[in-house]
């Protein structure tokens, strides 16, 4: 990485101030170091400069003075910088008095009022009440761009923020620029409705309007923005974990929007289509207002004392083996931990496990196996920042990562990063991908462990390295010559000679063969795909292929590589975290060692040693009930009437149960089975945190009142155990959290304040003021795990100093002819939708989403011949693949 | 939507969206092998032009597949450019010259003639698809020949209103289309 010492760096004085910045910054950002804002409409930050509105103009005293649009003017050594003189401030109301030429001055009924940068910057730059450029105002009515996006054209000044950010930082070109001159206008191509276009609704656009011109139909005249409560919390779907802000209005208690924020999380202000427009369940009418007991067959409403009442009689009677808990992979951190203590102390059963997405199977542990961890082992922001080559396999990350899949699209074109998209289909990120391996659905295992047998014998393996840190590679070595190009080609029915490419792109970090770096590698390639992938039989072959194929071109525990499972669910590396999987601890630790279970034990008090024997997964599980053995269950969050791969199956054995408590947030079609239903709050309606795909531990905060009679669910567990005889435990979310970080190692020193961002409520914002996060503040956003006392921010990439065995351990896959899994191994149908998360308990309460959804808004899935951005090559159609699905579970 | 759009009644659209359409515009494409799409574009939007009498929709939406260019960018050079319409033409295009030379030199006047002799306002396109009218409200950079008419991209000037009314009732041959 570039220190500062090497970088030329340049003094200039901004309105007296002296600054030091690199070489190439350009004044309006120098400015902002200093703490000076110049009013600006075109410029944004993680945008190319482009100097379009002419308002950031500022007094640049070199050898002569001149007066420059600070945005694109360059800093120079001793360069004077005048930002509020006479002249400055007349040119710059010269720009807005232009702007308000044809800009309506129709402020009391405009949604962006009270944040709109043409206000603030008239009032700034001290706009004269008679406008003398006034002439009679060009006029536009409100009109749809797209069922969720609207424009009032006469209120747009034209800076093109909306048209550059679909373009640079989401990959969608959906807008356009229309005609030039005075009759400029943002438009679809052709003006097409953006459903026929690649828009993916993420309303990036909306966001980034500085005035009223692009307008969100949700919340289109449904608030006024300064009596909106802005509330920072972490979104509720996907593993990505973007930052966001709720806004609540406070006199109804409704979320009105919410948007992405942009000085914090690695998302800045991205969003993706559920993120922004996903929030409407939460006051959906469905809601559960009471606890249901089943009276007479039916469930019918009950009281808080009733619902608990039955619980505490019949739970103890199922105590052990006939006990099996389901955790909720969208739930907290803390609730997770207290459920899985609830399942394994107060339950006696091993019987636990979460609901990893839709059509799951079995839960595979490739990478405990061969690194001592399934996590994911780097950052996103490392790999945007340090990657040079991008391996993605068989995930339509643009569906189940949208948000991640916008970034990373975004540093391969800015910084030429190779990328190689191995999937049985063509992924919207297939069009800016070097390579494209289209292998035959199943042949994943077949793909990873021959690339990685290319690559050994092709002499691209990282000697030192692997003597350093890698066991078992002579067993490797020799397993390996099992496979030949033409057998991996055959099984896969990728061509040799793509393979050979691909696996030299790989190895080397797209440098090719002459790109040795000083230290022996090669630039650094990572590997990432969706974690569903391996939740099948035979899942873990994959895994032990990725890892031979990262470990042997010394891809692991350096900066911009690594293995990347991505957790499907916002918690689902949060659920394994806590523990909630049959043959883990909490920590990720084996059940199996007597003195994880030992410590565990001392941690938590107990009296009773802990079950040993490892628990059945949640499949399993399932067919245990149908079988009755199993004969009561308890479900937090979780849907696997829906999420099963076989629904025949599940609805089976959840009837045949004799015991059902189910916690939601709904009445689904799990709860129909349940004899108490107890009603549960919303992510916007509690305290917490979530892990995210990344490993980064991030903190939820409450925004709304509860619904009803509903209560977060780590309350309604300690409100069941203080009815089973314990004394009532905890009393807030951050005594379990604090419990968490003495008792999970990776989790140690994470507290409420390390977690907290500086102004996470704010009730008014006088007008919007961007600026470009430090890589460092984006870091201090939570923490990574492994955190610790003394580093609280933790680890952004795993293993640097090691594996947690000491070595990494390859295990060697034999190569079988035609011995691919073939189709239909996927077990139930797999929906991939950019509009829809798991079995949309809570998208499809969203109306927009589902509307987006149904009206054919454009999906992430390319049969439908679009795609994030990336226009449909000819070359990338589907070549008739009768399993016709993604693994993006 | 803009101010200049041209209006289409009754002008029959040559882009029929079959799969011949298709594949006249991949001909035309070909012709482009081996160079840059970013370079080719606008050669290859005359080009489509010069077939369609307009850019459709369906044809750019071919440019956009074959080589990679967003449809907005297409878009946006379609509708920057005055040359290039959204909407289908008429055979011949008469553009009279209202530059400040031209205007000068009566430009409005032989507006006025243009507008009586076609039976059409600025803008439109007579009924039986022959003639398109446009104000040119550009400079054409040769105002010795003001005032000037631009006719299918041939300069024609000075003009008096007897010589305009003639150039309309005889308008020089040229081939469909041409630039």
């Amino acid at each position: 990485m570039t220190t500062e010492q090497n970088i030329d760096m340049v003094t200039l004085t901004i309105d007296g101030k002296e600054v030091t910045v690199p070489k190439g910054t350009f004044v309006l950002h120098a400015a902002k170091q200093v703490g000076v804002e110049i009013p600006n409409f075109c410029q944004y930050p993680d945008l190319r400069p482009f100097g379009a509105c002419r308002t950031c103009m500022v007094e640049i005293v070199t050898r002569r003075s001149t007066i420059d649009i600070s945005c694109s003017a360059p800093v120079s050594e001793g360069m004077q910088v005048f930002t509020r003189s006479q002249k400055v401030l007349d040119a710059q109301r010269f720009a807005v008095e232009a702007l308000l030429v044809d800009h309506p001055i129709d402020c009391p009924i405009c949604d962006a009022s009270g944040e709109c940068e043409l206000q603030n910057h008239a009032y700034y730059t001290n706009v004269r009440v008679n406008n003398p450029l006034a002439r009679p105002k060009m006029s536009w009515e409100y009109e749809t761009l797209s069922e969720s996006v609207m424009i009032k054209r006469d209120r747009c000044v034209l800076c093109g923020r909306c048209v550059r950010v679909c373009d640079e930082l989401v990959g969608a070109t959906a807008l356009a620029w229309a005609e030039r001159g005075f009759q400029s206008y943002i438009d679809g191509a052709f003006g097409q409705d953006l459903k026929d276009s690649p828009c993916v609704s993420c309303g990036l656009c909306i966001e980034v309007c500085p005035v009223g011109a692009l307008l969100n139909t949700s919340y289109h005249d449904t608030a006024r923005a300064w009596f909106l409560k802005r509330v920072q919390t972490i979104c509720t779907f996907c593993g990505v974990g973007c930052n966001m802000e709720l806004h609540v209005e406070e006199a109804t208690g409704q979320i009105k929007r919410i948007i992405g924020k942009q000085d914090s999380g690695m998302n800045g202000e991205q969003l993706c289509a559920r993120g922004f427009f996903g929030y409407e369940f939460v006051q959906g009418k469905d809601r559960l207002q009471t606890p249901l007991v089943r009276k007479n067959g039916e469930l019918v409403e009950s009281t808080w004392q009733e619902a608990l009442a039955l619980i505490a009689e019949r739970l103890p009677q199922y105590r052990g083996d006939s006990f099996a808990g389901i955790a909720g992979a969208h739930n907290t951190n803390e609730e997770n931990y207290l459920f899985n203590k609830f399942v394994r102390c107060v339950m006696g059963s091993n019987h636990i496990d979460h609901d990893a997405g839709v059509g799951q199977g079995v839960r595979q542990a490739g990478l405990r196996d061969v690194f001592g961890s399934d996590a994911p082992t780097n950052a996103f922001l490392d790999i945007f920042e340090n990657a040079r080559c991008v391996l993605i396999l068989g995930s339509n990350l643009s569906a189940t990562h949208p948000v991640f899949s916008y970034k990373l699209q975004t540093a391969i074109r800015r910084k030429g990063i190779k990328l190689i998209i191995a999937a049985p289909q063509a992924l919207p990120l297939s069009q800016i991908a070097d390579i494209n391996l289209q292998y035959r659905a199943g042949a994943e295992a077949d793909l990873l462990n021959g690339l990685a047998a290319l690559v050994a014998q092709r002499e691209l393996v990282a000697q030192e390295y692997v003597g350093d840190r890698v066991d078992g590679v002579d067993e490797w070595i020799q397993t390996a010559q099992t496979y030949t190009p033409e057998g991996i080609a055959a099984n896969t029915g990728v061509p040799v000679a793509l393979l050979e490419q691909a696996a030299e792109m790989y190895a080397t970090g797209g440098a090719g063969a002459d790109g040795r770096l000083d230290t022996g590698l090669f630039p650094p390639s990572t590997i990432v795909y969706s974690a569903g992938l391996t939740l099948r039989d035979g899942g873990e072959e994959i895994e032990y292929g990725a890892a031979a194929l990262a470990l042997l071109t010394g891809n692991v525990g350096r900066s911009g590589a690594g293995v990347n499972p991505l957790k499907v669910a916002n918690n689902g590396q949060g659920a394994l975290d806590m523990g909630c999987a049959p043959f883990l601890l909490p920590g990720e630790r084996p059940l199996e060692e007597p003195e994880f279970r030992r410590s565990l034990e001392q941690a938590w008090g107990l009296s009773n040693p802990l079950p040993s024997r490892p628990g059945l997964g949640l499949a399993a599980m399932l067919q245990a009930a149908r079988a009755g053995r199993i004969r009561a269950m308890y479900i937090m969050g979780s849907n696997p009437a829906q999420a099963h791969g076989n629904p025949q199956v599940a609805s089976e054995a959840l009837a045949n149960l004799e015991f059902l408590v189910v916690q939601d947030m709904f009445r689904t079609p799990t709860a129909e089975y349940a004899d108490v239903v107890l009603p549960a709050c919303s992510w916007a309606e509690k305290d917490g945190t979530y892990t995210s795909a990344e490993r980064r531990i991030q903190r939820v905060n409450k925004a709304l009142t509860n619904h009803g009679q509903s209560i977060p669910d780590w309350t309604i567990l300690v409100h069941v155990l203080e009815r089973m005889g314990f004394e009532r435990l905890y009393t807030s979310s951050d005594q379990i959290l604090a419990e968490i970080a003495s008792v999970v190692p990776q989790y140690g020193g994470v507290d409420r304040r390390t977690l907290e961002r500086p102004g996470t409520v704010v009730t008014l914002r006088p007008g919007k003021v961007y600026r470009n996060p430090s890589i460092d503040e984006v870091r201090r956003v939570g923490a990574h795990w492994p955190t610790t006392e003394n580093d609280p921010h933790g680890t952004p990439v795993l293993y640097a100093d090691g594996f947690p065995g000491g070595k990494a351990r390859l295990i060697p896959v034999p190569f079988r002819q035609g011995q691919s899994m073939g189709d239909g191994v996927y077990g139930g149908t797999v929906q991939v939708s950019l509009y829809h998360q798991g079995t949309g308990t809570m998208t499809s309460r969203c109306p927009t989403l589902v509307s987006l959804h149904e009206n054919g808004a454009a999906d992430s899935s390319p049969e439908r011949g679009r795609g994030v951005g990336m226009l449909q090559s000819p070359n990338l159609k589907q070549s008739g693949y009768s399993t016709g699905q993604l693994t993006d579970i | 939507m803009s101010a200049n759009s041209t209006q289409t009644t009754g002008i029959e659209d040559l882009w029929k969206d079959i799969q011949e359409d298709r594949e006249k515009v991949l001909g035309i494409l070909g012709g482009f092998e081996g160079m840059d799409p970013m370079e080719s574009l606008i050669p290859a939007l005359h080009e489509l032009q010069k077939v369609y009498r307009y850019i459709p929709e369906g044809g750019a939406r071919v440019i956009s597949e074959e080589w990679h260019i967003p449809l907005t960018d297409i878009f946006g050079v379609v509708t920057f450019y005055a040359d290039f319409s959204t909407q289908p033409m008429g055979r011949n295009q008469l553009w009279v010259c209202e530059g400040a030379a031209c205007y000068f030199m009566g430009a409005t006047t032989l507006g006025e003639v243009a507008q009586q002799r076609l039976g059409v306002a600025y803008n439109e396109t007579t009924p039986d698809g022959e003639w398109t009218l446009h104000r040119a409200d550009f400079c054409y950079g040769a105002c010795h020949l003001a005032p000037l008419i631009d006719l299918n991209h041939e300069i024609l000037g000075p003009l008096s209103e007897e010589g305009l009314r003639q150039v309309i009732d005889n308008p020089p041959r040229h081939h469909e289309g041409s630039h």
